[in-house]
């Protein structure tokens, strides 16, 4: 009997102590408490495609119009918004917006590399928190510059083949740029939980492990801004969500040529 | 009929000795205590003292009453019972009293006779001093050397005696602490008893001293010798500065704000009539010390009014805390040009400046029938001007405009244009990226006031006026705030284009323009001018001699009352302010003068037979309350007399660059495009962190550090996430109005992100005195030229006068304490150069290799001289060539350390870390970064010159 209650209160003090800690980082941290990670047992799973509404706008390519003896002396084709022939877009990222529970988070992009003077990969993804190692592979000097609200920007030259190594601690959305060549660009997204996808040229997701439950799942595209729709999921179950993107009518003002 | 001896007058006496009885009964009584109302004051203001002492001392007490504090006092009591106890104990007793024999026969055997003797000896000292001085000049030489040998024997016994009474006292100390043990817990436990009473035995005390020695009722007076005035408030006011208030209720109040008035004004050396006039001599009653009675010049100026004091002393530039409603005033007579027509002293001291445009190419400038609609009200078609409203009729305006159109110059309007969409378009967009939204809006009223509101420009101006005008604002009004943008003749067509078509179909057409050249109708309108005045704000050809018409208000606050027209309103208008004749309370009977005419400008005619050319003519400013009231504080301020030299606050050193520079900041809207200043955090926890609010969301804010902040423990640069519930408050930074539509359109048309369309607003100018040099700031003030080839938005060309171009160059040195105008810069003498090639052979050949690195490759970006980067010019930085006459030296090194840190989003990026280049110039990253500074304020000629064999690179079109 006495040798329980000790047992008991052990595991009282411990319970007590791992609650304090927890809400001390809540507290001193908001975003720490907002996802929890465990196991997912019988977890759903969401798939579609992401298209694009209308007619697939004509493919653009960027100018490069300094240091060609690097980065070549053609035209790059812009990765802005890539659409196939059936419209399905590349590089958007469909999301579960808010999640307090689920799988465990793992993984995440590693590096995001400058070569040839484009970056590679153009859209990654890392859990908060996480360090990603910024490469750059040309032998001449990119300088990475993050264009941050919550996490501290950044605008740091890197030498020839150097390296610059970045924490995240908030969820966002980081446009990276090279300033040294204005066609440079980058979409680093500092995600909350798991539950995300970025489509290939097919324009296909899948979000796996998803909890039984109704989520608000996004679709964010860098030139054609988010959408969001309510899909239900079931346990061990698979539900469809297809998005369409719209391109935004953009206020026309020219500049004049000179 | 009685004999006279047996007539009987006690009846008579008696009633004549009451009479006299009761008289000095009276008179004594009036002496005493009628004539001295303050006594009575004064002894309230001591019962609500000792009332206020009493509440607290019975708040403690109940406190102190308060179950679980008894329960905690009792158990201390216990604990100091035991003590005691304790300490009675024989044996405890016993070594204690040994102790303390010890220590007596110590004091008595030893420290006694020492101490003793060491004053002897001191004594003996003294005299041997004397006796030395004596001989020197009575004796021979023999004395004065047994003598001085006599001190030095004296000195060495007491420095001996010294060290054993220090001996002693040690031993002492050791005694007595060892008795202290013995008491410890006992004085321990005291104290802890102490702690819990002592709220209340501390109120106690008070409440008795203010029972014991309550002050005898007195007049307390001020002496303000220089002035030669009594001031004798506090007699009543006895509170007014203390500590702690005892009553909301005056006159016991204490002052309101008295950090900043009394603090600053002490009332020794001010008194109080200084500020609140009044006739503070007075004591027989208050409405006779508030001077509120029949005939005395300046009664009491209370609340709000009593600022209008402030410019007795201080100078109408400065904006003073707590003078919020008379800074307001000046601004707003500066704003509505009131003495264009009334001569102010003090005001209309800028040259360079006007109140209304000069009207003398009026014709070519406006449409006529825009102008007769104009002159009979120009608040319908502009709410926002500030041209006040004649009343004109149609007659009126047509005649006005006749005269002005027969008295203008200029060139014959072209026929109305009509302009495609194309253009229009194109028009706007120079309109809106050039900067002009900084100082107009092209929708109607959104409070921008600085520059006119454009939303209905186009049924106004003529298109060829607009041309030339935008080309050249100070050839067509030489004293206008407008700067000219350096506009090629195509882009200023454009714009003009675009204002053209900005109409809301507000006019009507004029039935016939005859008028125009009759000179009738002009005649009729040239009285017209003459009576209203209107050269007073504008210049007109052949009027430009002609003098201010208004009275003149530089005295305004002194003018008799009875030199105020109250013509048939006074009754009503004195009934209003609760006054019977205007006697009673002069100055509050001038200012309902005032309010009313400020109010309605012409009422005073109303049922009065008056001839027309004898009518009222001021013009309605369509004035708000708040405003005439403020207005009115200035107007009872500007009053006659000065005071002593040494009273005037004057206005010099940094505080006066500062004062001017706001004002030609103002002056010249330079906020409407650059930010000045940044946001500054209070948390709840008394930290404070200054830096720029980021991003806002429902709970927290992600505040960007610009300096380095201790209590936060972060560093300049950093972004932190700050609950808002932390937040106490927050002052955010001023300027940079123009950024929201600049970061608009890159967002909008370019799709930027936010935060990099930030890039295209003007410079933020937050630190500027640390970065540039002051005569380069001045030279670049009056003639600017383009230094970020990205920039769309420009710097315009002000014209502004050389003491105005001077008046900022200092005001942002003296923001950051630098030195102004000359400062040394060693960089760009010969001999520092010498001393560093010393130090470090090939240095500044060295630096010019990290400069041309390929990793860090400065000329990649940045333009130097002749020599342009590749790609195109807007993604080229700042010309390298500039930096020598352009930029400190120090700047330049922190700016090459971390260009964040001083322009957050900025695209110049960082190089030197730690250890890196040093294969091109071994050093720290300071090393690095200074050298590269030497080599900016050194640049070589043929680095920046085009070579022959670097001009290879193709010229873009």
């Amino acid at each position: 009997m006495k040798k329980f209650a000790g047992r008991y209160n052990i595991i009282c003090f411990l319970a007590i102590a791992m609650l304090s800690l927890v809400l001390f980082f809540g507290n001193s941290r908001n975003i720490l408490a907002a996802y929890e990670g465990g196991a997912v047992s019988n977890g759903g799973t969401i798939t579609g495609t992401v298209k694009i509404a209308g007619d697939a706008p004509e493919a653009k390519t960027l100018k490069v119009d300094k240091d060609q003896a690097t980065c070549g002396h053609d035209d790059i084709p812009s990765e802005a918004l890539i659409v196939s022939g059936d419209s399905a877009i590349k590089n958007a990222v469909v999301s579960i917006t808010k999640i307090s529970k689920g799988k465990k988070f793992e993984g995440g992009t590693t590096t995001i590399d400058q070569k040839g003077c484009v970056f590679i990969p153009h859209v990654s993804m890392v859990p908060p928190g996480s360090t990603i190692e910024l490469l750059n592979s040309d032998d001449i000097m990119h300088n990475l510059h993050s264009w941050s609200m919550k996490n501290t920007a950044f605008n740091e030259g890197v030498t020839g083949h150097g390296k610059l190594p970045k924490t995240f601690e908030f969820p966002e959305t980081i446009k990276i740029t090279c300033d040294v060549h204005k066609w440079m660009t980058s979409w680093l997204i500092v995600q909350e939980n798991p539950y995300y996808a970025i489509t290939g040229a097919d324009g296909k997701f899948k979000l796996e492990g998803v909890p039984a439950g109704t989520y608000t799942v996004q679709a964010w595209q860098e030139s054609l801004g988010k959408t969001t729709q309510e899909v239900t999921v079931s346990a061990g179950g698979e539900a469809k969500a297809d998005f369409e993107l719209e391109e935004k009518s953009k206020k026309k003002r020219k500049r004049k040529r000179k | 009929m009685k004999k006279e001896e047996e007539k009987s007058y006690v009846g008579l006496y008696i009633i004549l000795s009451f009479i006299l009885a009761v008289t000095n009964v009276w008179a004594l009584w009036n002496e005493i205590v009628g004539k001295r109302p303050w006594k009575e004051y004064q002894a309230r203001y001591y019962d609500l003292e000792y009332d206020n002492a009493k509440k607290k001392y019975d708040d403690a007490v109940l406190a102190f009453e308060q179950q679980d504090e008894q329960d905690l006092y009792k158990a201390v009591e216990q604990k100091l019972d035991k003590a005691k106890n304790e300490f009675e104990k024989p044996k405890i007793q016993l070594k204690y009293k040994k102790i303390l024999d010890e220590l007596r026969a110590l004091d008595k055997n030893e420290l006694a006779p020492l101490t003793f003797e060491s004053i002897v000896t001191r004594n003996k000292m003294m005299e041997a001093e004397y006796q030395y001085g004596k001989h020197k000049y009575l004796h021979g030489t023999r004395n004065r050397e047994e003598s001085k040998r006599n001190i030095l024997e004296l000195d060495d016994k007491s420095k001996k005696l010294a060290e054993k009474i220090k001996l002693v006292e040690e031993k002492r100390v050791e005694l007595q602490s060892g008795l202290d043990r013995f008491k410890g817990a006992i004085t321990k436990y005291t104290k802890e008893l102490e702690s819990h009473s002592s709220n209340m035995l501390n109120y106690k005390e008070t409440m008795v001293k203010l029972e014991s020695r309550r002050p005898q009722l007195q007049v307390y007076q001020v002496h303000l010798e220089e002035l030669n005035e009594v001031d004798r408030c506090m007699s009543c006011h006895v509170g007014i500065d203390k500590k702690e208030s005892v009553s909301e209720e005056q006159p016991y109040a204490l002052h309101p704000r008295k950090d900043v008035y009394l603090d600053n004004h002490p009332p020794e050396r001010f008194g109080c009539a200084l500020c609140h006039e009044g006739q503070a001599r007075a004591t027989t009653s208050p409405k006779k010390a508030h001077g509120e009675v029949e005939y005395w010049l300046e009664p009491m100026h209370k609340g709000k009014v009593a600022q209008s004091s402030c410019v007795k002393c201080h100078d109408r530039g400065e904006e003073l805390v707590g003078g919020e409603e008379i800074w307001k005033a000046i601004k707003l007579v500066e704003e509505l040009g009131c003495y264009g027509c009334h001569p102010i002293e003090g005001f209309d001291k800028d040259k360079n400046s006007m109140i209304g445009p000069d009207l003398v190419e009026i014709s070519s400038k406006v449409n006529p029938a825009w102008l007769v609609s104009w002159l009979q009200g120009p608040k319908s078609f502009r709410s926002s001007t500030r041209m006040p409203d004649f009343k004109l009729n149609e007659d009126d305006a047509i005649a006005i405009t006749s005269y002005l159109w027969q008295n203008s110059e200029g060139f014959e309007p072209g026929e109305l244009e009509e302009f495609d969409e194309e253009t229009v378009e194109e028009g706007a967009f120079i309109f809106e990226s050039i900067g002009c939204l900084a100082c107009h809006s092209d929708v109607e009223e959104d409070g921008k006031i600085h520059g006119p509101n454009l939303a209905r420009i186009g049924e106004k101006m003529n298109y060829e006026y607009l041309v030339s005008w935008l080309l050249e604002p100070k050839n067509h009004q030489p004293r206008t705030k407008m700067p000219d943008l350096r506009l090629d003749e195509e882009d200023a067509k454009y714009v003009a284009a675009f204002l053209t078509s900005l109409k809301s179909g507000y006019l009507e057409v004029l039935s016939s323009e005859e008028f125009l050249t009759d000179e009738k109708t002009a005649g009729r309108g040239k009285d017209l001018v003459n009576r209203y005045g209107c050269f007073g704000c504008h210049k007109i050809q052949g009027m430009e001699e002609k003098t201010k018409i208004g009275v003149e208000l530089s005295e305004i606050g002194s003018k008799h009352i009875h030199l105020f027209d109250f013509g048939l309103l006074e009754k009503e208008l004195l009934h209003g302010v609760g006054l019977e004749s205007s006697h009673e309370n002069i100055g509050e009977a001038r200012r309902a003068w005032l309010r009313a005419k400020l109010t309605d400008p012409r009422q005073f005619d109303e049922g009065r037979y008056k001839r027309p050319e004898d009518k009222l003519r001021m013009p309605d400013f369509n004035l708000t309350k708040d405003e005439i009231e403020t207005l009115l504080v200035l107007l009872t301020g500007m009053r006659e007399g000065d005071l002593p030299e040494s009273y005037i606050a004057k206005l010099e050193g940094e505080k006066r660059s500062l004062v001017e520079g706001k004002r030609v900041i103002d002056k010249f809207n330079c906020m409407g495009c650059h930010q000045f200043s940044i946001d500054t955090l209070h948390l709840k926890d008394g930290v404070v962190a200054k830096g720029m609010v980021k991003l806002e969301d429902e709970e927290n804010l992600y505040f960007q550090l610009w300096e380095d902040n201790e209590g936060l423990g972060r560093k300049a640069g950093e972004t932190m996430q700050i609950a808002n519930e932390d937040i106490k408050s927050m002052s955010r930074s001023e300027g940079g109005d123009i950024g929201e539509f600049i970061i608009d359109y890159h967002v909008e048309v370019e799709g930027r992100v936010a935060e990099e369309a930030k890039v295209f607003t003007p410079p933020v100018l937050y630190g500027e005195g640390k970065k540039v040099q002051g005569p380069w700031l001045f030279d670049f003030l009056e003639e600017p030229v383009a230094l970020r080839p990205w920039l769309d938005v420009r710097m315009p060309t002000f014209k502004m006068t050389e003491d105005e171009a001077t008046v900022l160059a200092r005001y942002f040195a003296a923001l950051e304490k630098e030195e102004y105008p000359y400062e040394y810069i060693a960089e760009t003498k010969e001999k520092y150069l010498e001393e560093k090639e010393k130090e470090k052979p090939g240095y500044l050949t060295m630096a010019e290799h990290l400069f041309k690195s390929k990793n860090v490759n400065c000329a990649s970006c940045h333009v130097r001289g002749d020599i342009t980067p590749e790609g195109e010019p807007a993604d080229w930085a700042p010309d390298l060539s500039k930096a020598r006459d352009r930029l400190k030296p120090d700047w330049i090194v922190n700016w090459l350390l971390d260009p964040q840190l001083i322009q957050p989003g900025t695209k110049m990026p960082k190089f030197f870390r730690e250890g890196v280049f040093q294969d091109i110039f071994p050093g720290t990253p300071d090393e690095q970064a200074v050298a590269l500074k030497d080599l900016l304020m050194n640049l070589p000629d043929e680095m920046l010159k085009q070579q022959a064999d670097e001009s290879e690179s193709e010229e873009e079109e």
